[in-house]
């Protein structure tokens, strides 16, 4: 372990060394003081590596790391990973930080320094802005990119509001933007909520009832028409409470379905999906910039809605309206859709065809 | 390829068909304008020989031609004046009688509406039953139907009469002879059923475990063959104006043998009284027997001179 | 020639086209058959969210029957195409007077354009079946782009089909059998791979079926957007 210690802060040393080299002039007092302030900077970062390497169970740590280490620095992150690995890896996390950087982008310093553990089927995140040492297993499923894509988002919204985490799930911007798009416009069409009708309809402040970010405490009546209510009784699966499920649903009581929703908490009660949710946060993000996603992390006192509102840089209704029209221009388009799609259907048939007059004269025994 | 003067060539070819089975250089050559009658046991090599000359079976090595063009290269164009009447039936059991003509008429170019409607009454075939339904001799006499309508220049039929009753098989052998009086095309029929070509071939080939053993006009194949009871033979023959196919003691008969012998002509009896011999008997083998005493001789272990 | 090769098929797979064609036009009638106002809806509510809902999710539900029947279509015409010849050894293919190649196009043509049939009744169907309820506002039906991915599909099991069976027992055994052996064989080797080589990171199984299911590989159109009701 001690080596391993060594080994790592050498690497994370040494380009700081080199640096030092060229130098032929006298430094001044101050200089020398905030060298020695930066270097102190790094060697705790090494101590940190190295620490997080310590945290990981022994078994795992030999199985991922067993041998030689290379160490990438992709992004504002340190990615530790087996020798012989490291281009694999750096492919990975490049394309997965690329998916972030437009609005991490140079505010990345809140998400500096944080290390990742690569051993190809598994991944290690070891390390928050604090400096504190979090230690979490993920196996990554085949897909790499997108299993990598979603840790570096947990990574990046690991600081956030719990609130907001919950809110919005996974965070994993844009990784099939076209089809999320695409089903936001769907969910805004058909999710049987008064809230998202009017949305659609263009009742702007409507659109933040459809997200569950506004009127939370009268959700069920503000969020949802009595027809709806049943819908949302039957969904939610809700304890039977003295017989007030039936009466609900068959005798379509509102009474009998309010008396079941009022102790259910708002959150699970949101009309449009989580995925529609997190194109709102993406359009955020966009008009905000690395400004934003400053402001998002640094934000954790204000409602969710003031804060999408601080995080866009715009105002409530400029960021509904940028999202709904961005939604709307998402819709889905069956006929260019199809339009590709006939042209690689012609190509294919016309192989096959290719491939059936290859078939033999020579077949009689 | 340059004209050629034989509607069917094959020279030198070879074909494997698995482990047991070969055919070895075999040349061939069907006239124009012949009726050529392809003799030869079961499982001779007959239909193999067809399907290699049709371009069905891929030769190894050799030169094949059908009606002057080279098979498999122009197969399909050759095939276009053929008229083939398989050894199986090969019909699309789906359509009925007349909707197979019609089908099979698309293809030919040289299709006679007028003679198919005639040769389907003259068959007495249902032009509403389904293919499916037919007997072996109804199907067979559609197969010859289609063959023929289309006005081939070759017409090449594999065991055509094969199963089927003698009437049925009349009817199909007047139907052919009377195209081809006609329209003087070739006929290659291949048989075992060797009284029936005898009486209409002009020429014949004998096929054997995959070798032709004989080729020559029907008349000579016919008139040359000969037993011959001889008293007092030679023990060794010598040199022989004609084949001696074999020879065998004639039971009850003191010091005689019989002999059959190939490419007889009646001043041959002076190689006899050459020898000392005296033939007591000559009689004419008709086909049948002559195509049985050639393939002995042919084959392993011969009663030879 | 066509005609009658069109017509031989026609002949051989018309017992076959009446429960098919049932099918294609049943089944987009049999999706939507619940598609009315929901039970327990009373006709006062601002209903048209709900019932948007109610139909989007139901034709969820009966989506993936869609390409089903088209692979399964496509399959048994592809079948059929050769199946008299196989029944009657070829022989009879093989003695026309026209070359293989000719021969195969024309029964491929012959073959795709018997199965506009049923996909006529599929689009009938659909239209019918978009025409029979009261569309949700927010939701259209798209019978003719349904109709035309189906028809897709359908042409391109065909085509697989058909290419196999064209060739001869032995090519068709070959073929399944080396294309599964490399398939899995290489599975087997490139998970080996992966696990004990460092910078070796990829599996077969994974590449192939993106190929396949993603644009432009051919089955692409099975996993798309079969949305007959849709935004």
């Amino acid at each position: 372990m001690c080596r391993l210690n060594l080994v790592l802060a050498t690497l994370l040393v040494m380009p700081l060394g080199a640096s030092l080299d060229g130098q032929t002039t006298r430094p001044t007092e101050s200089e020398l003081v905030a060298r020695i302030d930066s270097l102190s900077v790094i060697l705790d970062r090494a101590d940190s590596v190295a620490k997080i390497a310590d945290a990981v169970r022994r078994e795992e740590r030999q199985r991922l790391l067993g041998g030689q280490i290379d160490t990438l620095q992709v992004g504002p992150f340190l990615v530790v990973t087996p020798v012989g690995q490291g281009s694999l890896a750096r492919r990975y996390f490049e394309r997965a930080w690329a998916r972030y950087a437009a609005f991490v982008g140079t505010e990345r310093t809140a998400i500096e320094g944080r290390v990742f553990l690569y051993g190809k089927s598994e991944s290690l995140y070891g390390l928050d802005s604090r400096g504190s040492i979090r230690v979490t297993t993920r196996y990554l499923s085949r897909n790499r990119d997108r299993a990598i894509g979603r840790i570096l988002g947990g990574v990046i919204a690991a600081d956030l509001p719990e609130d907001l985490r919950t809110w919005v799930g996974d965070f994993y911007i844009r990784a099939d933007e076209t089809r999320e798009l695409e089903w936001a416009y769907r969910s805004l069409t058909t999710t049987a909520s008064a809230a998202v009708s009017d949305c659609y309809d263009g009742v702007l402040d409507r659109c933040w009832d459809a997200m569950g970010l506004d009127h939370q405490d009268e959700w069920a009546t503000t969020w949802y028409s009595a027809s709806e209510r049943r819908l949302v009784v039957r969904r939610l699966n809700t304890s039977d409470i003295a017989g007030a499920r039936a009466s609900c649903l068959d005798a379509q009581r509102d009474d009998a379905c309010m008396a079941l929703l009022v102790d259910q908490d708002a959150a699970a009660g949101i009309p449009l999906p989580l995925g529609t949710r997190m194109t709102l946060l993406a359009n955020a993000l966009s008009l905000g910039g690395p400004a934003g996603y400053r402001r998002m992390a640094a934000d954790t006192d204000a409602s969710i809605k003031d804060r999408l509102v601080r995080i866009s840089g715009v105002s409530a209704d400029s960021l509904i309206s940028s999202w709904r029209t961005e939604v709307f221009q998402g819709r889905p388009d069956g006929r260019s859709a199809t339009r590709k799609l006939r042209w690689s259907s012609l190509l294919w048939l016309l192989v096959l065809a290719g491939v059936s007059t290859r078939s033999t004269r020579w077949r009689l025994t | 390829m340059g004209p050629k003067n034989n509607a069917i060539e094959l020279k030198d070819v070879c074909y494997r068909a698995g482990p047991s089975f070969e055919i070895r250089d075999l040349t061939l050559n069907v006239p124009y304008g012949s009726i050529y009658g392809f003799l030869g046991p079961n499982g001779s090599g007959k239909t193999t020989t067809i399907r290699l000359f049709t371009g069905m079976h891929q030769a190894t090595s050799g030169e094949i031609s059908l009606l002057g063009r080279p098979i498999p290269k122009s197969a399909p164009q050759a095939m276009a004046r053929t008229g083939y009447v398989p050894e199986t039936p090969h019909l699309y059991e789906a359509l009925t009688v007349a909707e197979s003509i019609r089908y099979h008429a698309s293809f030919f170019p040289t299709w006679d509406d007028e003679w198919a409607g005639e040769l389907l009454g003259r068959m007495a075939l249902d032009p509403d039953q389904r293919v499916g339904r037919l007997s072996k001799g109804e199907t067979g006499k559609l197969i010859i139907l289609q063959a023929l309508a289309q006005k081939p220049d070759l017409l090449v039929l594999d065991e055509p009469t094969d199963g089927l009753d003698p009437v049925v098989r009349r009817d199909v052998l007047t139907a052919i002879l009377d195209y081809v009086s006609v329209a003087g095309a070739t006929v290659f029929i291949s048989s075992h059923l060797v009284h029936e070509l005898e009486r209409i071939c002009d020429w014949v080939g004998v096929l054997d475990q995959g070798d032709l053993v004989a080729e020559l006009p029907m008349q000579s194949f016919k008139n040359g063959i000969k037993r011959i009871r001889v008293t007092d033979p030679p023990d060794a023959p010598g040199d022989t104006p004609f084949v001696l196919l074999s020879r065998a003691s004639t039971n009850g008969l003191a010091s005689g043998e019989t002999w059959i012998v190939r490419g007889w002509q009646a001043p041959m009896t002076q190689y006899f009284e050459g020898v000392g011999a005296t033939v007591r008997e000559i009689v004419d083998l008709d086909l049948e027997e002559g195509f049985v005493e050639l393939l002995r001789s042919t084959r392993p272990n011969p009663t030879r001179g | 020639m066509f005609q009658q090769i069109l017509f031989t098929q026609w002949k051989s797979v018309r017992s076959a086209l009446i429960p098919i064609a049932i099918a294609s036009f049943g089944l987009p009638l049999l999706a939507v058959q619940d598609l009315a106002l929901p039970k327990d809806l009373s006709a006062g509510d601002p209903i048209r969210a709900l019932q948007a809902e109610f139909i989007f999710d139901t034709w969820q539900l009966w989506l993936p029957f869609f390409p089903i029947l088209a692979a399964i279509l496509g399959s048994i015409f592809a079948i059929n195409a050769w199946s008299a010849d196989h029944h009657a050894g070829h022989i009879y293919a093989l003695a026309l007077p026209l070359p293989r190649w000719k021969y195969v196009i024309w029964k491929m043509g012959a073959g795709a354009l018997l199965l506009l049939i049923p996909v006529t009744f599929l689009s009938v169907g659909s239209l019918v079946a978009v025409a029979s309820f009261d569309m949700a506002e927010g939701l259209q039906g798209y019978p003719f782009l349904f109709a035309q991915r189906f028809l897709m599909a359908s042409l391109l099991a065909f085509g697989a089909l058909f290419a196999l069976a064209s060739g001869t027992t032995r090519t068709a055994v070959l073929v399944m059998t080396v294309g599964l052996s490399v398939i899995f064989g290489g599975q087997l080797l490139t998970f080996y791979l992966s696990e004990h080589i460092l910078a070796f990171d990829w599996q077969l199984f994974d590449w192939f079926g993106r190929a396949m299911v993603e644009w432009p590989g051919p089955f692409e159109v099975y996993f798309g957007n079969w949305n007959l009701i849709d935004v």
